[in-house]
């Protein structure tokens, strides 16, 4: 039977993006407790970055920007508005661009493509997060303070940022990166449509 | 294991706050998350803790759950204010705190924590240090300074100096704290009281005006409810699998990193093509009953605007201007 490409395509973004939540619970049940403000080591980006080199980048986006807006639904950590947007929306909407190393790639998915694709789209997650943090952090650290008659320099928003958020970013970005690859190598079929 | 999931934050009740509409709750909370920055002395910060507090009190939902949203950033919130006392220094100061540091307590701590870590080696402590261990490692430090305070008095210190904390540094670091309270309530009021299909509603109404560019506002939102809807359904089919992968030999909780990647591999390649396969299901059922991507849908609920609604709006109204005022002009 003939199905109509795009309601096909606005299913699976919906279910994968579901997916990617149910995901992200598993994840919090096993590490959440050790982060304090948020941010667990997880395998939800690996839906949204399948959806990414499935249907496209602009599939893939939109699947990370439902993620991201559940999220939000669901109750995050919100301390500031624009730390609220670049933490939940905009950080999983990145993860869509996974999918733009094909169109590089002469619209051929093979192992590079999706291993680069994925730490690509990993790492603007990555980058998103260190801005949340930054825009928090920066109204109380400054560059350079005082403090017990010593001139602390090095610890300010940004370090504290990116060592904050790497912490479970970069394993989250390495394991999303192998699990990826291995699924492409065992199951080719979740990456290539065929329709006939 | 996966039994006790609590999906959402929603808590059935009933109360003046549930029945607003939620396109006003929404709005209003994002309102209130960026008009608290204004405040910056006691009385608009009074102001603004008497308006959530009220709004707190009347929706009839119990503290407990305010408490347990601050819970997990209970820290963070400590540490602002700790950053507050270290970095603030303008102003009158309260008497200088004096930290001495001498050889002997040096060496006292460093035989302490040498002990602690062995206690941990030989697992006479658990693998996570209970909270009755760290009260009475705390009662030990204490000790620790008395009985070295009393018996060496004499002693030379190698580090002394005084820490100054200003009266600006508490009542900043006081306000910083209330600050993130009220937000962090108010913005878990709106996720206490609403339903996410409602939610989703009311961020379809938001984002209306974007469809005069093109943006698939609805299709979205229609992607935000089935999204919504499945994730019980996957969690099930989860469990399913992870049950049957387990009774094949499967552990996702041992082994090394190649084995977990394999194990994780064995649980979503079944979890895809299950998805998948609903997906094309779906699909075909939305298109049976006439489905068409872009064309004007009817919705089964439909949000209507009434008087409360806009008496809610018109408190934020009065809020603002509150604000404004007793920042600016009010000397």
């Amino acid at each position: 039977m003939k199905t109509n490409r795009t309601v096909l395509i606005i299913v699976e973004i919906a279910i994968l993006s579901s997916l990617s939540l149910v995901l992200d619970y598993l994840a919090n049940f096993t590490t959440g407790s050790l982060f304090v403000s948020g941010g667990s080591i997880s395998i939800a980006m690996v839906p949204i970055m399948l959806i990414g080199f499935r249907r496209g980048i602009i599939a893939g986006i939109a699947s990370g920007f439902i993620v991201g807006v559940i999220q939000v639904i669901y109750g995050g950590h919100i301390l500031e508005f624009f730390q609220y947007i670049f933490d939940y929306p905009l950080a999983y909407t990145v993860v869509g661009l996974a999918g733009v190393f094909i169109y590089l790639n002469k619209k051929k998915i093979n192992g590079p493509t999706i291993v680069l694709g994925s730490i690509f789209a990993g790492l603007l997650r990555y980058l998103s997060h260190i801005l949340a943090g930054i825009i928090f952090w920066s109204e109380y650290v400054p560059a350079e303070f005082m403090f017990l008659n010593n001139r602390m320099t090095g610890f300010n928003a940004y370090t504290w940022s990116i060592f904050y958020n790497g912490l479970y970013m970069i394993p989250s970005i390495i394991v999303s990166s192998i699990v990826l690859y291995f699924l492409f190598k065992y199951a080719k079929q979740l990456f290539i449509v065929n329709d006939k | 294991m996966l039994d006790n999931i609590k999906l959402g934050q929603y808590l059935h009740g009933d109360s003046w706050y549930y029945r607003l509409d939620p396109r006003a709750k929404l709005v209003m909370t994002t309102f209130f998350v960026v008009i608290i920055f204004m405040a910056n002395n006691w009385i608009t910060y009074l102001g603004a803790t008497i308006f959530t507090l009220l709004i707190i009190f009347t929706s009839g939902v119990s503290l407990k759950f305010f408490y347990r949203s601050i819970r997990p950033i209970f820290f963070l919130i400590m540490l602002t204010f700790v950053l507050n006392l270290i970095l603030y220094r303008t102003g009158e100061h309260f008497p200088p705190l004096t930290i001495n540091i001498s050889k002997v307590l040096v060496t006292g701590y460093g035989i302490f924590i040498i002990l602690l870590i062995f206690l941990r080696i030989f697992k006479v402590i658990d693998k996570y240090i209970s909270g009755k261990i760290f009260k009475i490692s705390l009662l030990i430090i204490i000790i620790i300074n008395v009985v070295i305070a009393y018996l060496f008095k004499n002693e030379q210190f190698i580090w002394s100096f005084n820490w100054i904390i200003y009266k600006g540094a508490v009542i900043n670091g006081g306000f910083v704290i209330l600050r993130l309270v009220l937000i962090i309530s108010f913005s878990s009021l709106l996720t206490f009281t609403t339903k996410p299909t409602e939610l989703t509603l009311a961020i379809e109404h938001v984002l209306a005006p974007l469809k005069i560019i093109k943006f698939p506002v609805s299709e979205l939102a229609l992607m935000i409810s089935i999204a919504l809807r499945f994730i019980p359904t996957l969690l099930e089919e989860t469990q399913k699998i992870l049950k049957a992968q387990t009774s094949r030999g499967a552990d996702l909780t041992e082994g090394n990193l190649k084995e977990k990647v394999i194990q994780i591999i064995s649980l979503l390649i079944p979890m895809f093509i299950i998805s998948f396969k609903r997906a094309e299901d779906l699909a075909n059922a939305m298109e049976a009953r006439g489905y068409v991507p872009g064309k004007k849908r009817t919705s089964y609920r439909i949000l209507k605007w009434r008087l409360r609604d806009t008496l809610y709006v018109t408190s934020f109204v009065l809020l603002t201007v509150y604000f404004i005022y007793f920042r600016y002009l009010w000397k």
